[in-house]
């Protein structure tokens, strides 16, 4: 088993997110109060999750509803009947080119026309996405065991 | 949000469901910072985000007139906005093969390890360890602890079940105490 698919590791990760069971929580708060492994790991992550506050909080470099705003009029303008033939205007020719060159870009505005329908329902099981393999410098398998030895109960049942 | 900016963001979808630019104008000025923040730590790029982010509210303004509030309106931001981050990553990532990782150490060589730690460089270190993630790992650390989203939001919000939301994040959190404890031991041995 790698060390990312420890079941405590998942079910801690859980626990951190309080998206646990009430009755899995008390067990697995009582079991890592004793085990020196599953404290230290509920430590580290609750450390973890506080460290994202510290997170470079940067701005856009100019107010984009004014310039979302012009453009919109500059579009409005030409009649009311307008809204499906947006895009035609909105996007000056450098600009779509940018959003409209692949089949890809095109996915992805449908996608986005979409989501009003898909956000909250049932997700595809079978959707995945692909790996951007280049990007995963790191092999991100944690140095040293976060498997609990043998003496560590499992935590399958913890959801 | 408190309720007056819920009243008022309500007041604001309907009338720019309408075509009131005005209205979709004041939608932007308030949620414009956490769409951008969002793209720019997917990206990696402030040129690239700021170029999305208005992309996406123009999707978002295209798409408009048949939203339905079944999601928080700031949610559905954010998935116009995942959607196009990862596209553009999968368009850059065949044209240029360029990792998001810009190459440079986790900590600088130059504070002591007092100061490192401290405030801002804290949070440098943490961006520049989440971009060694892969993307679907980075992204649902971005949604569960910027975000604040439930895993039943960000299930919905990337198209996967809430087991694979729990386990990736899992592995993704493995993974980033993993290399934050790599540049605390350089520290420690530099
Ligand atoms: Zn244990």
């Amino acid at each position: 088993m790698r060390d990312e698919d420890c079941p405590r590791m998942i079910a801690l990760s859980a626990l951190v997110d309080d998206e646990i069971a009430a009755e899995a929580r008390l067990t697995l708060l009582a079991h890592a109060r004793h085990c020196p492994l599953c404290g230290a790991a509920l430590a580290e992550l609750r450390a973890l999750r506080a460290e994202f506050a510290t997170l470079p909080q940067e701005s856009p470099d100019f107010d984009l509803g004014h310039v979302i705003e012009a453009r919109l009029r500059a579009q409005t303008s030409a009649g009311p009947a307008s809204r499906p033939r947006l895009r035609d205007r909105l996007f000056p020719s450098g600009l779509r080119g940018l959003l409209m060159p692949a089949v890809g870009a095109a996915t992805a505005l449908a996608l986005g026309l979409q989501l009003g329908t898909l956000l909250l329902e049932q997700p595809a099981r079978s959707a995945r996405e692909p790996r951007l393999v280049a990007m995963a410098v790191f092999d991100p398998i944690a140095p040293g065991g976060l498997c609990p030895p043998a003496t560590c109960f499992g935590m399958e049942t913890s959801r | 949000m408190d309720d007056a900016s819920a009243a008022d963001e309500a007041g604001w979808i309907a009338r720019a469901q309408r075509g009131d630019p005005s209205a979709f104008a004041a939608l932007v000025r308030l949620h414009q910072q956490r769409v951008f923040r969002f793209i720019l730590r997917l990206t990696g790029s402030r040129e690239e985000a700021m170029e999305l982010t208005q992309d996406s509210f123009l999707k978002a303004w295209q798409a408009l007139p048949g939203w339905r509030p079944r999601a928080r309106f700031a949610t559905w931001l954010l998935q116009i906005a995942r959607n196009a981050a990862l596209d553009t990553l999968r368009r850059r990532q065949l044209v240029e093969f360029a990792p998001l990782d810009d190459g440079l150490p986790l900590s600088d060589p130059a504070p002591g390890p007092d100061e490192l730690w401290a405030g801002r460089q804290r949070g440098v270190v943490l961006d520049r360890a989440l971009r060694r993630l892969p993307f679907e790992q980075r992204e649902v650390l971005l949604l569960r602890e910027v975000e604040e989203l439930s895993y039943t939001e960000i299930a919905a919000l990337i198209g996967v079940a809430e087991g694979t939301v729990k386990s990736r994040l899992a592995r993704a959190r493995a993974a980033l105490l993993a290399l934050l404890r790599h540049t605390t031991g350089e520290r420690h041995e530099g």
